[in-house]
């Protein structure tokens, strides 16, 4: 029943609709019952006046008859004889109506008075009979025999007059009884109306209280649940409510969005942790890879004692232009003046003025090697040597050039080095005329520097990139294209003025 | 139309049947009880009445009664039975005027005493020939060919009587009878019965029978006249009753006072011994033999003798208390 009731009632109308329907259902009830015991009672009553107007009749009846019989008897009259077979028909009929009294319901007063005037009619019939035979011929019947009859007849009439009386005493007690027990029943019926219609006042009204209660309880429940939601919709929780009803899909709902908000704003809260933890992780992995750098510079440079070696080159040098040797005296000052600033300015930043003149030394060392095969250009404007910058930026750089640009030409090779300042920016250029690369080669270079991909290639060209991005923060562009011939790169740095000059 | 859909009319028409079922158990319980009274009449009312002698006599209330304590016998078997009593008690008159007016009515049986004067006799032949059942209660008719007797043997109750008589009067007495109306078969049995038993002792006779002491003042005065004999003997029961509520302790009208059916005047001496009959098993055997007449056709036998007690001071405590 639960579940029906759960499946029919399974909104606010159809419970609204179901209290009315049995408020109707209990009117329509209650009237019906009225009208129909109303009904019962009035036919009882009209009934029982039936009856008694029926025995009535029939008393008449029998009194016409009797009258008959005397005025044939007492007269001799021959109408008397005529009209007493109507007469006798008249009774006969309303004696019908008695004996289906009598099939209704069994009263010997009732069955003893229809016997008797069977008798009476059974004696009368012979006695008419008789006066007829004696008025055609008086000498066929005696007198005596006549007057006996007429003493037999009379004797019968006699009892249907008891018999008329105890029907009526009988049935003035059965009507009394009647009375009584239709009065018991109207009372008993009264009764169980005012209870009925008492018990239906109650249970509707309780019926609509609850269910006003259900929709103010489902009401107030939203009412909670959203404002729970609007003070701090990560600790809302969601609303229980079995009210199987609109309400309880609007909980239903509710609840599902909810759950939706807060687990999308989780997933957010996981993103933006889960970033940041990435983030820390990889300034923690630089961190680890520049200590790993400069472990490895430590440990080259507790390697290799630098006043030594320099010294040692200043001996060759000065030897040699003792032997007169001026080319490699100049080489060897070279050398050691490019190990000086390599060794002493690798953990420090300089001035790009430092940076081009170490890059001059390096250029004269490869002009030794190279001679003829390549000549440079640097065109570096004044109004940014003063920029701080890493060391070893542009050696490396023009090292690339040389040796994948020019290295492989036999003369006419040219590189340029250009340093100029656009606004609040510098801008380092490199340009060559050597083989260049295809723009997929250099697609792929670039790639690999934004991505930090390791690679065994450009190891030279990422260290540059890594490291400039580390010291600027990531405000520098660096890019390459093809200069058909030859490659250029170009770096686009903050401008940052080094307070050693 | 889905199956789903199919079921759940199906779940809701049988919800509706069972508040249709309900509200016409309500309605009906509520109409049963206006049906007050009335009763099926299928079958055809066997009418049978009952006249009786005396409506205030002790001895054929008890007859009544017997017959009212198992009327639901009767009802059950589709059996109406009505009492009718004359208006003087005893009238020969008057039972026969009512005698004929069962026989107008056409009743199925009359239950009577059995009674010889001409009137009465002729109107039970009547009764007899138009197919009407007799049965006579207390007295029967020898003369006369009833369907059925119930009562006393009342030879056997006269002899019983005569017999306890001789033992208490001893050899010698001179005794008076009290009689009713004359016509009653029984009391002259009893009497009949009475000399049967005084046969063996000649010296106590039957001195005088005198008829018509059905009322107390007639009998009071046929006692009070009454000088020449030394015991009295009421053969029906009006004497012992009338004695009873007269005298309070034994009077010496007569030396010895014996009666039938009332017993009170035993504990006071009034009385000597009474012979009591069985009325209320008269009453009971009648509602018996007519139910057996309905559902068979005929009587389970032609007389029913039921029993007498002989009552004296010595054992009136005992039969008195099992009575009760």
């Amino acid at each position: 029943m639960q579940m029906n009731k759960k499946k029919i009632l399974n909104t606010v109308f159809k419970k609204y609709a179901f209290g009315y329907i049995l408020m109707g259902l209990s009117l329509i009830f209650f009237l019906g019952t009225s009208m129909l015991a109303s009904t019962y009672i009035a036919r009882q009553y009209r009934n029982a006046t039936e009856r008694m107007i029926q025995i009535n009749d029939l008393h008449n009846a029998v009194n016409d008859l009797s009258e008959d019989i005397n005025m044939a008897y007492s007269f001799l009259s021959m109408d008397g004889i005529d009209q007493y077979p109507q007469m006798k028909s008249d009774v006969e009929h309303h004696l019908e109506n008695t004996r289906l009294q009598l099939n209704e319901k069994y009263i010997r007063e009732l069955a003893d008075l229809n016997s008797i005037i069977e008798t009476y009619i059974c004696r009368s019939d012979l006695l008419i009979a008789d006066i007829e035979s004696y008025i055609q011929n008086s000498k066929n019947i005696s007198h005596d025999k006549l007057s006996g009859e007429y003493d037999y007849v009379q004797e019968a009439y006699s009892y249907v007059g008891d018999c008329f009386q105890n029907v009526y005493s009988a049935k003035y007690g059965q009507l009394s009884s009647t009375e009584n027990a239709l009065k018991h029943v109207q009372q008993t019926i009264n009764l169980f109306l005012i209870v009925f219609i008492l018990v239906i006042v109650v249970v509707c009204a309780l019926y609509l209280v609850a269910m006003i209660k259900d929709v103010i309880y489902s009401i107030k429940t939203l009412q909670s649940g959203v404002n729970s939601m609007e003070e701090n919709i990560a600790e809302a929780k969601p609303i229980t409510l079995k009210s199987s009803d609109e309400f309880e899909n609007l909980a239903d709902a509710y609840n599902s969005m909810l759950g939706i908000i807060q687990t999308q704003m989780q997933k957010i809260a996981q993103d933006a942790d889960m970033k940041e933890r990435l983030s820390e992780a990889e300034k923690k992995n630089l961190q680890i890879y520049s200590d790993l750098q400069k472990n490895n510079l430590d440990f080259l440079q507790s390697r290799i004692n630098p006043h030594f070696l320099f010294n040692t080159l200043n001996m060759i040098s000065a030897q040699t232009r003792l032997e007169h040797a001026e080319k490699s005296a100049e080489l060897i000052e070279l050398t050691a003046s490019y190990l000086r600033y390599n060794l002493d300015n690798i953990k420090k930043t300089v001035t790009l003025e430092k940076e081009v003149q170490n890059l001059k030394d390096y250029i004269a060392i490869q002009e030794y090697r190279y001679g003829e095969r390549f000549s440079y250009e640097l065109l570096v404007n004044c109004n940014c040597l003063d920029q701080s910058i890493p060391c070893m930026v542009l050696q490396p750089l023009v090292e690339n050039s040389i040796q994948h640009g020019i290295g492989m030409m036999v003369k006419g090779g040219v590189i340029r080095v250009s340093a100029y300042r656009e606004d609040e920016r510098v801008i380092l250029e490199i340009m060559d005329n050597g083989i260049g690369a295809s723009q997929e080669r250099i697609d792929e270079i670039v790639r690999n520097l934004k991505e930090n991909t390791s690679s065994s290639t450009h190891i030279g060209i990422r260290n540059i990139y890594q490291r400039l991005r580390l010291y600027y923060k990531d405000d520098i562009m660096l890019t390459m294209k093809n200069a058909d011939p030859g490659l250029v790169i170009t770096i686009s740095l903050p401008y940052i003025r080094n307070s050693q000059l | 139309m889905s199956r789903k859909v199919e079921q759940h009319l199906k779940k809701q028409l049988h919800n509706i049947k069972w508040i249709i079922f309900l509200i016409l158990i309500t309605t009906g319980a509520l109409l049963t009880g206006c049906t007050v009274g009335k009763q099926a009449s299928t079958e055809e009312m066997m009418r049978v009445s009952v006249i009786l002698p005396h409506s205030d006599d002790d001895y054929w209330s008890r007859i009544e009664r017997g017959i009212m304590d198992n009327i639901s016998l009767a009802e059950e078997n589709h059996i109406n039975i009505k009492m009718y009593v004359p208006q003087l008690n005893y009238n020969v008159e008057q039972m026969t005027d009512i005698l004929k007016q069962q026989i107008a009515e056409k009743v199925d049986v009359i239950v009577v005493q059995g009674n010889e004067a001409p009137d009465f006799l002729k109107a039970l032949y009547e009764a007899y020939d138009q197919g009407i059942q007799i049965i006579c209660v207390d007295t029967d008719l020898p003369d006369f060919a009833d369907h059925l007797y119930i009562g006393t043997d009342n030879f056997q109750a006269g002899l019983t009587l005569g017999q306890n008589i001789v033992k208490m009067v001893g050899d010698k007495a001179d005794i008076t009878v009290m009689s009713g109306e004359k016509g009653y078969p029984n009391l002259e049995e009893r009497i009949a019965g009475m000399e049967e038993a005084f046969t063996a002792t000649p010296q106590v006779k039957i001195k005088e029978v005198l008829y018509d002491n059905y009322d107390g003042m007639t009998f009071m005065k046929r006692y009070n006249e009454s000088e020449n004999n030394d015991t009295l003997v009421c053969i029906e029961g009006t004497g012992a009753q009338t004695l009873t509520r007269i005298f309070t302790e034994k009077d010496d009208h007569f030396q010895h006072i014996f009666g039938f059916d009332v017993t009170t005047g035993i504990p006071l001496g009034v009385v000597e011994g009474i012979l009591t009959q069985n009325n209320e098993e008269m009453g009971k055997c009648v509602v018996e033999e007519l139910v057996h007449y309905r559902t068979t056709g005929s009587y389970s036998t032609d007389h029913i003798f039921t029993d007498t007690t002989w009552i004296t001071r010595d054992n009136y405590d005992r039969v008195t208390d099992a009575d009760e």
